[in-house]
């Protein structure tokens, strides 16, 4: 073995470089559920990491309390200026519930269920060391009831979604790795629902960005932007964070906007997986579904453009 | 008993850099989180006082862990600390061990590691992300001093670990 790694060390060397390339194109492709030795492995560590996780956060907690003696006085005043606005919004929303319901049974229409949806707390036991990954591990995994794609929130807002599950932890990608297959649908709430994507992330200001957005949508700072529902196994109203700025996009069609998460993503402890009542077929119907014949055209179309 | 010592401290670090020192550099909340590389300088002294081509092995094997645990994609890691402390005791060969020059050889090599990651990530499309090498210096000189710290212990212990090695042998 070694004697073969002295004489032949560039051929050993090419060979391990295409052994990690095939190794990575396999591995690269999103894998709901890892493989069994993956598993094992992410498992056992989970026990040690949850042992070693909780009392460093608690510790880490103290000194950050510390910290914020300082702003305590200043906070204070703020938040009581807050609270005073607060409960006439309470009350201004229990009141549209209320007229909400009713409406609802007048007409007879059902309630979304869009929106419906259940909670499964979990805790964060371990973080991504780098910079590129922006994982988190949490407690909870197969056995306890937790799949691919589900959401994760904290009770500020969104954070991410389950990204691949081991028996008894998974792994979360948070928000701020957007990469494939991570697009989250998002509304505006202007005067009106204004639909986009958030489909980046810039990590000079941590900002979201979200585009396709229609350029006579009416959109400015302040304005709240929460998940859509449509398509994936997000519902619907989840909180995604706060608008920023507000830019045309590049070929002047749309416009983006750059979002404040709400939630706060460097510290996170206790989270929320949220599990969707209402889950959307994988493939939307499509008239070709129904039977009718199809022309040849649109093939032949692609072959003449190419 | 070792090589089951030095096991534990690489896995003890590994759990390290995903936990508490996470929450702590997370804590003080500066824009340009240095990056705890821990693992990989205990992977370079190994390569430089017991022998590369088992630190090769070992940074194989380590990598793998640290794929499997904290990313999605195997082999980016692995291939990294398996051929950094390599390269970095090929080179060192040359030189004399002492706190200084082994400082700098975790300064450059970290720096390289981190550059070696960000390109093979960059290479598969999971970055979408300009390349700021400035970055990455605080990274280096994190780890840099976590050298510093423990450079006596950890070289003491791997001399005598050579030794005995060496006694075996005879």
């Amino acid at each position: 073995m070694s004697n073969f790694f002295i004489k032949r060390r560039l051929l050993a060397l090419l060979l391990s470089l295409i052994v990690l390339v095939i190794i990575m194109g396999i591995t690269l492709k999103e894998r709901p559920i890892p493989s069994m030795p993956e598993r094992f492995i992410r498992d056992s560590f989970s026990f040690v990491q949850q042992i070693v996780y909780k009392p460093a956060f608690a510790v880490a907690g103290f000194f950050r309390n510390m910290n914020d003696m300082y702003q305590i006085y200043e906070e204070n005043k703020e938040l009581k200026k807050n609270l005073q606005q607060f409960a006439q919004v309470t009350a201004d929303l229990n009141e549209l519930k209320l007229e909400n319901a009713q409406l609802r049974k007048l007409l007879d229409a059902e309630q979304s269920k869009l929106s419906s949806y259940k909670l499964r707390m979990a805790e964060v036991i371990a973080r991504s060391p780098d910079r590129w990954n922006h994982t988190v591990v949490i407690d909870k995994g197969s056995r306890d009831g937790i799949s691919a794609n589900m959401a994760v929130i904290t009770p500020e807002g969104y954070i991410g979604r389950v990204q691949s599950v081991s028996n008894f932890s998974s792994q979360v990608e948070l928000v701020t790795d957007i990469e494939r297959g991570n697009h989250i649908g998002a509304i505006v709430q202007g005067n009106e629902r204004i639909y986009g994507v958030i489909e980046g992330f810039d990590p000079k200001n941590n900002l979201l960005i979200m585009r396709k957005i229609p350029m006579q949508a009416e959109i400015a700072p302040k304005q709240m932007v929460i998940t859509s529902g449509l398509g994936g196994t997000i519902p619907k109203g989840l909180v995604l964070g706060e608008i920023v700025s507000v830019k045309t996009d590049d070929q002047y069609l749309t416009k983006d906007a750059y979002i404040k998460p709400n939630a706060n993503l460097q510290q996170v402890e206790k989270v929320f997986v949220v599990e969707r009542s209402f889950i959307p077929p994988d493939v939307a119907p499509t008239p070709a579904d129904t039977g009718t014949q199809q022309g040849p055209t649109p093939a032949q179309g692609g072959g003449t453009g190419g | 008993m070792r090589w089951g010592v030095l096991t534990v401290i690489l896995l003890a670090l590994l759990v390290l850099e995903g936990t508490i020192l996470q929450i702590f550099s997370h804590t003080w909340g500066s824009s340009v989180l240095p990056v705890p590389r821990f693992g990989l300088v205990v992977l370079i002294f190994i390569s430089l006082y017991i022998g590369r081509r088992r630190a090769f092995f070992i940074g194989l094997v380590f990598g793998m862990i640290q794929d499997i645990l904290y990313s999605d994609v195997i082999g980016v890691y692995a291939f990294a600390m398996a051929i950094v402390p390599y390269t970095c005791a090929l080179i060192y060969q040359y030189f004399q061990q002492n706190v200084f020059l082994i400082v700098i050889t975790v300064f450059f090599s970290v720096f390289i590691h981190e550059n070696l990651i960000f390109f093979i990530f960059h290479l598969f499309g999971l970055i979408d992300d300009s390349y700021r090498w400035l970055e990455m210096i605080p990274t280096a000189l994190l780890n840099s001093a976590f050298a510093i710290l423990a450079f006596r212990p950890l070289s003491r212990f791997l001399e005598n670990m050579d030794e005995e090695r060496k006694n075996e042998r005879a």
